[in-house]
């Protein structure tokens, strides 16, 4: 029984902490599809289509069984225009709607230069439409916190970013000797250093099987030739996004992590014990961190 | 050629965690239970001990990367 119990203690925090991608709440309306920057790139171009035929901003036709029956149109309705919250502060921000399903523990902490206190937002759309107006060179240091996958990390189910897009939204806004932390599983690559931990081979196993092997066979499966399929998914199972990111910031200190990150915080019943349900920033985290600043590994 | 290589590949890595499975097993067996009023044999205490350790944490790993998979396919 006792080892039961122990069993089901430990399996926990993988099922609540597996690092792969949360599946993404789809919008309510077509208006949520659209990110509150205004910018749309392919993805959410296709999203935004998809829930446009389905959400109910699209137009609603109701097609009468019988064609002597006059086609019924209801036009949209007028979109409620988003507005930018306040950030929160304290580390850990309240849930938006009594009866919605929380999302865990996810958003950004930004460290400005001349505040004492943090800038805590729950939504990366809405943290990075912040940042946006932020002046140059003031962030001393941010943190993305949610789900990570080698070269991406979510911040909710909502918002994710790469290298690029990180690259592009910080890019001038990091003051000199500045930290970006992606603190999200495999946001750096399983590195060439030899270890014996075996929880670090557990985990690197875990990726090459989640990040190579399973695509690898689903690509072929979809017709996806055996040479294409392995060339690219060789590319993409150990992509360092906290390398990628160094490299288009230059001079900031930019962290990730190697392993699956595992936050004790995030385990059922721990969070609620805790208060820190929906928290924005981690706490402590099982890991192990890569750091780099212009590309070179640095320590962390 | 590819995908034969591939699937060894995963078979390989899924073989991975079945080795302190077996070595957990086997010590298992090379150290049993005393019976009660029994002379136990020198080290069996620390050998039953090591073997527990290496078996259930082998089906931990086991268990682990399931659930990682599950998860990351939507089922759990």
């Amino acid at each position: 029984m006792g080892k039961f119990l122990a069993l089901l203690l430990l399996l926990s925090p993988a099922a609540a902490l597996a690092g792969g991608e949360e599946q993404p709440r789809p919008p309510a309306t077509s208006a949520d599809a659209i990110p509150a920057d205004g910018e749309m790139n392919m993805e959410d171009l296709a999203e935004f289509y998809d829930n446009a035929r389905s959400g109910s901003g699209a137009p609603e036709m109701d097609i009468a069984p019988s064609r002597a029956q006059a086609i019924k149109y209801s036009a949209p309705e007028p979109k409620a225009v988003p507005s930018t919250p306040p950030p929160v502060t304290g580390g850990a921000a309240k849930a938006s709607g009594g009866d919605e399903k929380s999302t865990g523990g996810h958003g950004v902490t930004i460290q400005v230069i001349g505040s004492a206190q943090p800038l805590a937002f729950r939504r990366g759309a809405e943290a990075a439409a912040a940042i946006r107006r932020l002046p140059a060179g003031s962030i001393t240091s941010i943190e993305f916190y949610g789900h990570g996958a080698p070269g991406y990390q979510t911040v909710d189910p909502d918002y994710s970013l790469g290298s690029d897009e990180a690259g592009d939204l910080l890019r001038g806004k990091m003051a000199p000797g500045a930290k970006l932390q992606f603190t999200g599983c495999n946001t750096a690559s399983i590195g060439d250093r030899m270890r014996i931990n075996p929880a670090f081979g557990l985990s690197s196993i875990t990726r090459r099987v989640l990040y190579f092997s399973i695509p690898y066979f689903q690509d072929r499966l979809d017709g996806r030739s055996a040479e294409e399929a392995r060339e690219f998914w060789e590319r993409e199972w150990n992509k360092d996004l906290a390398q990628e990111t160094s490299l288009r910031l230059r001079g900031t200190r930019v962290c990730g992590y190697r392993t699956f990150g595992l936050v004790p915080e995030r385990l059922p019943g721990v969070s609620h014990l805790t208060g820190r349900n929906e928290a924005t920033s981690p706490g402590y985290v099982a890991g192990i961190k890569a750091c780099y600043i212009n590309g070179v590994e640095v320590e962390p | 050629m590819s995908d034969i290589k591939a699937l060894l590949e995963v078979l390989l890595l899924a073989a991975i965690p079945l080795l302190p499975i077996i070595a957990g097993r086997l010590l298992l067996k090379r150290f049993p239970k005393t019976e009660a009023g029994a002379e136990p044999v020198p080290g069996t205490r620390a050998g039953r001990l090591i073997g527990n350790i290496l078996f259930w944490c082998g089906i931990l790993a086991i268990l682990m990367i399931l659930v990682f998979i599950l998860n990351y396919k939507g089922v759990i």
